[in-house]
C-alpha cells in the first residue's frame, strides 16, 4: 500500500505540474457545461423576427389576425409586422431575407399560408404555430355559430347525444324563417367574447425543475473524466517507452502497486474534476444536482466504470497515441449515445433504450431522479448497480491486455 | 571449490518470444565484490538476460538466485539486493535530481533522515550535489547518465547491474562514469556490466562472459579468453572498393583464421599478423582494392569474438 501511495503521489505531482490536467479536468468541462447551460437556459437575447402579412381576404376576421393576434402583448415582442399587397411580393421579401417569414391570408380565410425561410427555421416554426392556433380559433367560432343557427332553425330535438341527428328532426316543426333574423357577425362576436380564457401554467411533477446546468453539468463532467482517467494507462505506456517502468519493476514492491498507484492518482484527479464541475455549476448557475450523498455515490460509481472502460480502451493499445485515440472515440461515442449532449427524454424511443445501455445513460438517468424527483441513494440504487456492472464487464475484458503488459 | 559465496547465480536461463529463443540455457555466476562483464552485440540476449536477473521478466526455464534468494519465489527480497541501471535514462525529466532520487529511494523502503543522507551521498558520489535541485530535463546527457546510476545506489545493493550505461555519452562523461563504477567495485560492490564496447568491459571486469545468439559462448578472464586465440593478431584494413574480394583473397593466405568485411573495412584474425602484410597488400593490389591504412592489433576481446563467432563485434552491433 505504501508503494501504491508513493507512486500515486509522484504521478499527482507530475500531473499537477502539467497544465493539461487543469484544462482537461476543470477548465474544459466547466466551460462546455457553461456554454450549453447558457444556450439552453433562455437567458440569452430575446428572439425576434420580421413577419410579412398579406391579407387577401380583407374581412373583419382576417383583420383581427393583425390587430388581435400579431399585435397581442406576447407576439408583439417577437414579430415586427410588415404588410404586403400580394403573395408574390411577400415571397420575394422572404427569399431576399428582407423578412424572416410571411403570413398569407387567402380569400374567405379558406387557408393561411406561412412562407418560411429555410435559413430562419425558428421564425418559421413560431409563425406556423401562431397561424395554426388562429385557424383553429376561427374554425371553433365558425362551428359554434353554425351550431346556434342550426338549433334555431331545426329545433333542439335535432341534436342527439352524438350530435346532429337528421332522423330525429320533425319536418313539421322546421321553420326556416326562424333563421332569417340571425346576425352572424354579431353572433360570432358574442361567441368570441363568451369564450373562457384558458390560462396555461407549468409546474414540475417532481421536486424541482430541471435546469440545463443541472443536466449538462454532470454530462460534461462525465465526458471529460474519461480523459483524466485515461492518463493512468497512458502513463504506463509512457513509462514503458521512457524506461522508468523497468526501474519501477526492478524495485522491491508488488507488481500491482504500479498500475494501482497510477489508477489511484487518476481517480483522485477524476473525482476532484467531478466535484469541481459540481461546485462550479452550483456557484455559476445555481444548479442543484440533488442529494449530496447520492450525488457522490453516482459520481464514484461512474468514476469506477469510466476507469474500467478507459483501461479496457488502452489495454490493447501499443502506443500512447493509439491509447489516446481509442479513449477519445469511446468517450465521445458513449457521450453521444448516452445523452451527455442531448436530454435522453428528447431522443427517439429506440435511442433512449440504447442510452440506458451505457454507463453515461444510467448515470444521467440517476441525476434526473436526484434533480427532478428529489430522490436519494435508494431511488438510484438500480442505476448504481448497472453502472458498476459496466465497470466489472469492462475490467474483466481488459484483463488479458493487462496481463500482456505485465508479461512484456 | 570453496571461496566467496556467489552473490548472483543465473542457472540455465531461457526466454522465448513465440518461436524466437532470445536466451537459451544461459548460466553464469558472480561472486561477492566481483566485477563481471557480459560482452556481445546488440540482440545477443544481454538485456533479456539482465531483465531476468533483475526480476523484470520471468524466465521460461532456469532460475536466478541473488545472495541465495530466488528471484522467482521471493522477488521482493531478491530485488532489494540488486541495483539496476537500465540502458535508457530511467528518470522523470520533469522532476529534479533530488526528487527523482527521493522517489526511487522510497520505493526501496528508505525514509526520513536515512533517505536524506543517502540522497546526499549518492549525489556526492556522482558529483552532482550542486545540481541536486535542478530538473533532469536541464541536464546534459552525461549528467543524466550519472543520476541514472545514482538512483540504483540509494539502497546500497550488494549487486549493481549496469545495462550499457555509457550509450550516447561523450568521452569525458564516459571516463567519469567508468571511474565511478570502478570506485564502487573497489568498495566491495559486485558489478555486472554489459556493453558492446569491448574496451569498457576489458577495463572494468575481471571475468567476462561472451554472449551470442542467446548463449554464453565463452567465459573467463581477459587473459584466459585471449589464450584461446593461439596468439593471433587482428588486422584491420581501411580500403576503397572490393572489400568482399579482398576478404576472400585474404582468407586464402596461410595463417589467416577469420576474414570479414564491412563498408570500407576488412578485418582479419591471423597468426603473426605483421609478417602477413606484404602478401596481404599484394592480394589487395591484385583484386583492385585500394588500401588506405593498415592496423595490426595485439590479441584482444574483439579478436576473441571474431574468432568465436566469425563476426566482428562492432559490425554485429
Amino acid at each position: 500500500m505504501r508503494a501504491t501511495v508513493t507512486i500515486a503521489a509522484r504521478e499527482l505531482r507530475s500531473r499537477l505540474r502539467d497544465r493539461s490536467a487543469w484544462i482537461v479536468g476543470l477548465a474544459a468541462p466547466v466551460a462546455l457545461a457553461s456554454i450549453i447551460a447558457i444556450a439552453f437556459s433562455g437567458d440569452g437575447p430575446a428572439f425576434r423576427a420580421t413577419a410579412g402579412l398579406v391579407d387577401l381576404d380583407g374581412g373583419e376576421v382576417a383583420s383581427r389576425f393583425a390587430s388581435d393576434v400579431l399585435a397581442s402583448d406576447e407576439l408583439a415582442e417577437i414579430f415586427t409586422v410588415e404588410p404586403f399587397a400580394d403573395e408574390a411580393a411577400a415571397r420575394a421579401a422572404v427569399a431576399d431575407r428582407t423578412i424572416d417569414v410571411a403570413f398569407v391570408l387567402h380569400p374567405e380565410l379558406e387557408r393561411i399560408t406561412v412562407v418560411r425561410d429555410a435559413r430562419a427555421p425558428l421564425a418559421g416554426t413560431v409563425a406556423t404555430s401562431v397561424a395554426e392556433a388562429f385557424a383553429a380559433e376561427v374554425d371553433a367560432v365558425a362551428r359554434t355559430v353554425a351550431a346556434v343557427a342550426t338549433v334555431r332553425v331545426l329545433g333542439s330535438d335535432a341534436f342527439g347525444p352524438d350530435g346532429l341527428d337528421l332522423a330525429a328532426i320533425d319536418p313539421t316543426t322546421v321553420e326556416p324563417a326562424r333563421g332569417a333574423d340571425l346576425e352572424f357577425g354579431a353572433l360570432a362576436e358574442r361567441v368570441v367574447d363568451a369564450a373562457v380564457p384558458a390560462t396555461v401554467t407549468h409546474e414540475s411533477a417532481g421536486a424541482h425543475d430541471l435546469t440545463p446546468a443541472a443536466y449538462f453539468g454532470p454530462g460534461m463532467a462525465m465526458l471529460f473524466v474519461f480523459f483524466t482517467l485515461a492518463a493512468a494507462p497512458r502513463s504506463l505506456l509512457a513509462e514503458a517507452r521512457n524506461g522508468t517502468l523497468a526501474r519501477l519493476r526492478a524495485a522491491p514492491i508488488p507488481a500491482v502497486a504500479i498500475p494501482a498507484g497510477k489508477s489511484l492518482a487518476a481517480a483522485v484527479l477524476g473525482f476532484a474534476s467531478l466535484l469541481a464541475v459540481w461546485g462550479a455549476t452550483a456557484l455559476l448557475f445555481g444548479a442543484r444536482w440533488g442529494d449530496p450523498v447520492a450525488v457522490v455515490a453516482v459520481l464514484l460509481a461512474f468514476l469506477v466504470a469510466a476507469a474500467a472502460i478507459a483501461t479496457l480502451a488502452s489495454a490493447y493499445a501499443r502506443t500512447e497515441a493509439q491509447a489516446d485515440g481509442i479513449v477519445s472515440v469511446v468517450a465521445f461515442v458513449l457521450a453521444m449515445i448516452g445523452g451527455n449532449f442531448l436530454l435522453v427524454s428528447d431522443m427517439p424511443p429506440g435511442l433512449q433504450a440504447v442510452a440506458l445501455a451505457t454507463p453515461n445513460g444510467q448515470a444521467l438517468q440517476a441525476f434526473l431522479v436526484l434533480t427532478a424527483d428529489g430522490g436519494g441513494v435508494r431511488e438510484v440504487a438500480g442505476n448504481l448497480v448497472a453502472i458498476l456492472a459496466f465497470a466489472l464487464v469492462a475490467f474483466l475484458a481488459s484483463v488479458p491486455g493487462l496481463r500482456r503488459w505485465v508479461a512484456s | 571449490m570453496s571461496g566467496p559465496a556467489p552473490v548472483l547465480e543465473a542457472r540455465d536461463l531461457t526466454r522465448r518470444y513465440g518461436s524466437f529463443t532470445a536466451v537459451d540455457g544461459l548460466s553464469f555466476q558472480v561472486e561477492a565484490g566481483e566485477p563481471y562483464g557480459l560482452l556481445g552485440p546488440n540482440g545477443a540476449g544481454k538485456s533479456t538476460t539482465l531483465s531476468m536477473v533483475c526480476g523484470l521478466q520471468a524466465p521460461d526455464a532456469g532460475e536466478v538466485l541473488v545472495d541465495g534468494v530466488s528471484m522467482t519465489e521471493r522477488p521482493s527480497e531478491a530485488k532489494a539486493r540488486v541495483g539496476f541501471v537500465p540502458q535508457e535514462i530511467a528518470l522523470y525529466h520533469d522532476l529534479s535530481a533530488r526528487e527523482n532520487l527521493a522517489f526511487f529511494g522510497r520505493l526501496h523502503g528508505l525514509r526520513g533522515g536515512n533517505l536524506t543522507r543517502r540522497i546526499a551521498e549518492v549525489l556526492e558520489l556522482v558529483r552532482l550535489s550542486d545540481r541536486a535541485d535542478h530538473r533532469i530535463e536541464t541536464f546534459s546527457g552525461g549528467m543524466q547518465r550519472r543520476v541514472n546510476i545514482a538512483a540504483a545506489l540509494l539502497h546500497e545493493p550488494a549487486l549493481l547491474i549496469l545495462d550499457e550505461p555509457t550509450v550516447g555519452v561523450d568521452p569525458q562523461s564516459r571516463t567519469a562514469i567508468l571511474d565511478g563504477i570502478a570506485d564502487l567495485n573497489d568498495a566491495g560492490m559486485a558489478i555486472v556490466y554489459t556493453s558492446h564496447y569491448m574496451e569498457e568491459v576489458e577495463r572494468l571486469c575481471r571475468r567476462i562472459g561472451i554472449v551470442d545468439g542467446g548463449r554464453l559462448i565463452a567465459e573467463g578472464t581477459r587473459h584466459e579468453l585471449i589464450e584461446r586465440l593461439d596468439r593471433a593478431d587482428r588486422v584491420e584494413l581501411d580500403v576503397r572498393d572490393h572489400e568482399e574480394r579482398l576478404a576472400t583473397a585474404a582468407a586464402e593466405l596461410d595463417g589467416v583464421t577469420h576474414a570479414t568485411h564491412g563498408p570500407g573495412t576488412v578485418s582479419l584474425v591471423a597468426r603473426a599478423g605483421r609478417r602477413l602484410l606484404p602478401a596481404l597488400l599484394e592480394r589487395a593490389a591484385r583484386v583492385g582494392a585500394e588500401v588506405a591504412s593498415v592496423q595490426v592489433i595485439e590479441p584482444d576481446l574483439e579478436a576473441v569474438f571474431l574468432h568465436l563467432t566469425g563476426r566482428a563485434l562492432r559490425d554485429a552491433a
